[in-house]
């Protein structure tokens, strides 16, 4: 017992007695999978939860707002539901592929929460290739889409697995080369490197770095939202074509698991995005400490929730994309605008020394541009409210 | 623990690898090579190379198998449409061990037979160790295979663009 606890505490390798090894490894396992469990299975609901509230705001109805205050509990009702649901397997259905997929979808999504840094100690695993990492374990998504489509053994099921393999292949590419044009600027692939090149204000990430990372960061953002079957990208599951696609014959905990899976997905999406472009953890250098610690904690979890907010956003105003304009989209207008910011970025880092008074000049800039972009995009939807022919607008999302 | 996973990701890899070729449905037989080339990656990792375990994930188990399912998907093919080759079990048995021993000959010719892995190899397999070996002494082999994967893609765009 002794040696079990020294070996918990001190983990420094191999002991040579084979039971203690393996009581190490589960309990290891066990750590990892409850920390993950702990964490992410509650935000995923909240998120599920906002995400309706947001939705019924958006189109002037109410929302879920009677299990616990404003409805907040919402996804533990859900949730209890879905595990008391029968659990149904169509009879033609492949059994071993059809009740293996949606573990494999859940895997791949979770398994990136590793390296996702929360502040600059607080990480799971700071890995030299994160970024990479990221990419890697999130392309066992699509296979474990694919394999629900098929082996549900319904047409409805394989069309949405199909059309969601062709998206996820096509997209990863513009995400990747954008992505690779931010490891270029930083010099790693380590997430918490990345987020160390940049700075705390604004005209030192990675969005105002140079007019390429500037566009790039549409880029990658629009390559996401494809990669994660969130409109205007969710053909996979386009209700109105294909019942709900690939997860048309799940019922029960397994059709929960595909839920959970895309909400995770949304945070998963937000922080990278936030890691490569908009400085992550980054605080002004004001206190130490614990102190800093919650600081950075607060300031990573705002960016990424204003993203989650974002995409949440997008859904629910733009209408989905045909699937050819969606090919289109990929193929002939973001590879290639991605293969030029990857050239871009290395030629202005050639051009322009990191710190030199014409990048300050240039990242300045760029803020402004930002910046006025947003007022522009505020003053039209200022002119819309005053224009917009209803009798009284209830803006209150409490309400 | 590294010894344990060791053994569980080779027995995946191994009993994957057998069963892609004992498989009679195709789709069932690209899910165990999907197996095996997911517990190589682990093995990787176990190696502390990141970087080929993100690769080896990315590309085979990603976007590699991913395309070779989608092709049997739209096939949709069968146990029934399966072409059996003309050899028997007993001469395929012998073909495979043939060539088993072949692999194990070159390797022992070319690698110099079993070498253990350094146990103080900080940075082995690091994406710095990696990049410094293939840019300067494998750099002409590196251009080659550039070269040779350039001409590969050209020449699919040109049959894909080819007239039927």
């Amino acid at each position: 017992m002794q040696q079990l606890l020294d070996r918990f505490i001190e983990s420094r390798g191999w002991t040579g007695d084979w039971a203690i090894e393996l009581v190490y490894f589960l309990g290891m396992l066990f750590f990892a999978v409850a920390l993950l469990l702990v964490v992410v299975t509650p935000f995923t609901g909240i998120v599920s939860w906002a995400e309706r509230r947001i939705a019924a705001r958006m189109q002037s109805r109410v929302g879920p707002n009677r299990v616990g205050p404003q409805g907040i509990l919402q996804w533990a009702a859900d949730g209890l539901k879905c595990i008391l649901k029968e659990d149904l397997i169509p009879e033609d259905a492949d059994r071993i592929l059809f009740t293996a997929a949606p573990y494999l979808v859940f895997c791949g999504l979770f398994g990136a929460f590793a390296v996702l840094p929360f502040s600059e100690h607080l990480v799971i695993a700071d890995l030299d290739a994160g970024a990479f990492y990221v990419m890697a374990i999130t392309s066992l998504v699509p296979l474990g889409i694919i394999m629900s489509g098929w082996a549900s053994n319904n047409k409805w099921s394989l069309l949405g697995g199909m059309r969601s393999a062709a998206q996820i292949i096509s997209y990863e590419i513009p995400a990747a080369l954008s992505l690779l044009a931010v490891v270029l600027a930083a010099g790693t692939l380590s997430l918490q490197g990345i987020i160390r090149a940049q700075g705390w204000s604004p005209a030192d990430w990675f969005l105002f770095r140079n007019p390429f990372l500037f566009t790039g960061f549409f880029y990658f953002f629009v390559a996401n939202l494809a990669e994660g079957n969130r409109t205007p990208f969710d053909l996979p599951e386009a209700e109105s074509e294909l019942v709900a696609g690939y997860s048309t014959e799940y019922s029960g905990m397994r059709f929960a698991f595909f839920m959970l899976a895309e909400w995770a997905n949304l945070y998963v999406v937000a922080s990278v995005v936030n890691v490569a472009f908009l400085g992550g953890w980054n605080v002004p250098p004001i206190a130490e400490g614990v102190v800093l610690t919650i600081l950075q904690m607060v300031v990573f979890a705002a960016k990424s929730l204003v993203l989650v907010f974002v995409i949440i956003w997008v859904r629910w105003t733009l209408p989905r994309l045909r699937v050819d304009q969606m090919m289109l989209l990929c193929w002939k207008y973001l590879v290639p605008l991605s293969f030029l910011n990857v050239l871009g970025t290395a030629v202005w880092m050639m051009i322009v020394p990191e710190g030199s008074a014409a990048g300050r000049v240039a990242s300045w800039l760029l803020v402004l541009v930002g910046l006025s972009l947003s007022g522009l995009f505020g003053l039209r939807v200022r002119k819309n409210l005053k224009d917009a022919d209803v009798g009284r607008l209830y803006l209150n999302p409490f309400s | 623990m590294q010894t344990i996973a060791f053994w569980v990701f080779s027995f995946l890899a191994v009993a994957g690898a057998v069963l892609t070729v004992t498989r009679k449905n195709p789709l069932s037989s690209a899910l165990s090579l999907v197996v095996s080339l997911v517990a190589v990656a682990g093995l990787f990792a176990t190696l502390s190379a990141h970087f080929l375990f993100a690769i080896q994930l990315l590309v085979y188990a990603g976007a590699v198998m991913v395309l070779v399912i989608y092709v049997i998907m739209i096939l949709n093919l069968r146990e029934r449409d399966m072409r059996v080759l003309g050899l028997s079990r007993p001469r395929a048995a012998l073909a495979s061990v043939a060539s088993l021993a072949v692999l194990l000959v070159l390797a022992r010719v070319f690698a110099g037979g079993r070498t253990a892995f350094p146990a103080d190899a900080k940075g082995l397999g690091s994406i710095e160790e990696l990049a410094t070996a293939l840019f300067t002494r494998y750099l002409l082999q590196f251009e080659v295979v550039s070269v040779l994967l350039l001409a590969a893609m050209v020449g699919a765009v040109v049959l894909a663009m080819r007239k039927f």
